[in-house]
């Protein structure tokens, strides 16, 4: 028994090492590791995080002649919310975790599937989902045929360099527009 | 106290204040929205192929809240048996991994290194108390806890090192600029002398490396180990938020402490192995 509780300890610790220099070698590992057994000890490295997210959106309104006419870009959310407490006890480090996670998901998948393939991707839907609440969006009423007409939606995540020093915004990502059907 | 009580309550402490953030989480996050399970699981290889009201209730608010309650509360009382030396401390420790994996299953985003350190110290202390009469498991549990502490260290400061943003001091200067993590005034003097900058970004490289050989060392170097480690995690908490760091990585110091005499201890585990 201690034999295989050993073995058991030794056979993590040794893929835990591997994981961390040579991962490459454990993608196979990765696809049923569902449990965070394989543990990532490289925190903000080799890249630190330089930036934060902001969550932008905007609908569209019927402009006649079948064109959509978008209002300007609205702030649904931020990914910086801070607290005084937070050293001790941190609301928001899920949310912002979870906004963070999904962006890298996104511009990877970017690298490789065209636009419409990544907006039809989980990520994008959970932060639209997001947008869509957070900005308090009511579904358009107007569906003909299973299809919403009238208004469209679109969202953006938007990477600000220097929140504390000269701020510089760049679009990251920007979706297709989206009927806002119920 | 022994080392496994110790671990246990740091543990514990860690544990609940992380449940606590996640009950606190607003319920509509799990609804259409972010945290849905829909979304979650769709990061998973095995998961629910279609909607049902069954799921609907495991992966639901309530029941992610539930789990999140029974996590803290099963690690309270994995204290109070660990404390009473009673032999079967480690069931309780056992129903807390078990949900701190049902969250990271159900969550698949939004986990940090401080939850994946946590997975080692609970793993760790199960073992400590499988049997604490002979003191073989103890040190086994406590070995796996010190050396992924020592992994984690030495990962985190070689992967610096090697990066050139880090070298440069821009990599802390970049950090200390985001409104998530950084600080203005800190920002103020890494601008105002680039000497600062540099000096602080490889310093956390070169000490987190240290930090990792030195509680390999044993001995006295790794209560030296550990004191630093401590500070660090204190001022990443009180600077960049990383508020659960201090409790995930401070739940491996008693072990890194009973640890210290790696040569007695591996002597000790080779003992068992071969009985």
């Amino acid at each position: 028994m201690f034999l295989m509780v050993a073995a058991f300890f030794a056979g993590w610790l040794v893929l835990s090492a591997i994981n961390q220099f040579k991962a490459d070698a454990l993608i196979w590992l990765h696809r049923y590791d569902s449990l965070g057994l394989l543990p990532n000890w490289k925190f903000f490295a080799p890249s630190p995080l330089k930036f934060d997210l902001v969550l932008l959106y905007h609908t569209s309104q019927d402009g006649g002649n079948g064109e959509s006419i978008y209002g300007d870009w609205a702030v649904a959310a931020v990914a910086y919310d801070r607290n005084v407490y937070d050293f001790f006890f941190n609301t928001s480090r899920r949310l912002n975790k979870a906004i963070t996670d999904l962006y890298s998901f996104i511009i990877d998948l970017s690298r490789t599937f065209p636009i419409e393939s990544v907006c039809r991707s989980a990520p994008v839907k959970a932060l639209s989902a997001l947008v869509v609440q957070r900005a308090g969006i009511v579904p358009d009423p107007v569906v003909v045929s299973g299809i919403a007409v009238g208004r469209s939606f679109q969202f953006a995540i938007v990477r600000v360099e220097g929140v504390r020093a000269s701020t510089t915004a760049v679009f990251a990502f920007v979706s297709e527009p989206a009927p806002l059907g119920k | 106290v022994d080392v496994f009580t110790l671990t246990c309550l740091v543990a514990s402490i860690g544990i609940t204040i992380s449940a606590a953030e996640d009950v606190s989480l607003p319920r509509e996050l799990f609804r259409n929205s972010i945290f849905d399970w829909r979304y979650c699981l769709a990061f998973q290889r095995a998961r629910p192929e279609r909607s049902t009201p069954f799921y609907d209730v495991i992966f639901g608010v309530d029941a992610f809240r539930a789990v999140a309650v029974l996590k803290a509360v099963s690690s309270l009382v994995g204290v109070v048996l660990a404390w009473n030396g009673h032999p079967l401390a480690y069931l309780p420790l056992l129903v807390s991994l078990a949900c701190h994996l049902f969250m990271f299953y159900r969550l698949s985003y939004s986990v940090d290194g401080a939850d994946q350190m946590m997975i080692m110290v609970l793993c760790g202390s199960i073992a400590m108390g499988l049997d604490r009469g002979t003191g073989c498991y103890r040190d086994l549990g406590a070995s796996f806890i010190s050396l992924q502490a020592a992994l984690a260290y030495i990962t985190s400061g070689a992967t610096k090192a090697f990066s050139s943003p880090w070298r440069s001091g821009d990599g802390f200067r970049g950090v200390m600029s985001t409104g998530t993590f950084g600080n203005a005034g800190i920002l103020k003097v890494l601008d105002r002398h680039k000497y600062i900058q540099i000096a602080v970004s490889r310093g956390i490289f070169f000490s987190q490396i240290l930090i990792g050989f030195l509680i390999l060392g044993g001995s006295y170097a790794s209560i030296v180990a550990i004191g630093f480690a401590l500070l660090f995690h204190v001022i990443v908490a009180y600077l960049m938020r990383l508020n659960l760091f201090v409790w995930g990585f401070g739940a491996t110091y008693p072990s890194i402490i009973l640890m210290s005499d790696w040569h007695e201890r591996t002597r000790f585990v080779t003992q068992c192995l071969l009985q």
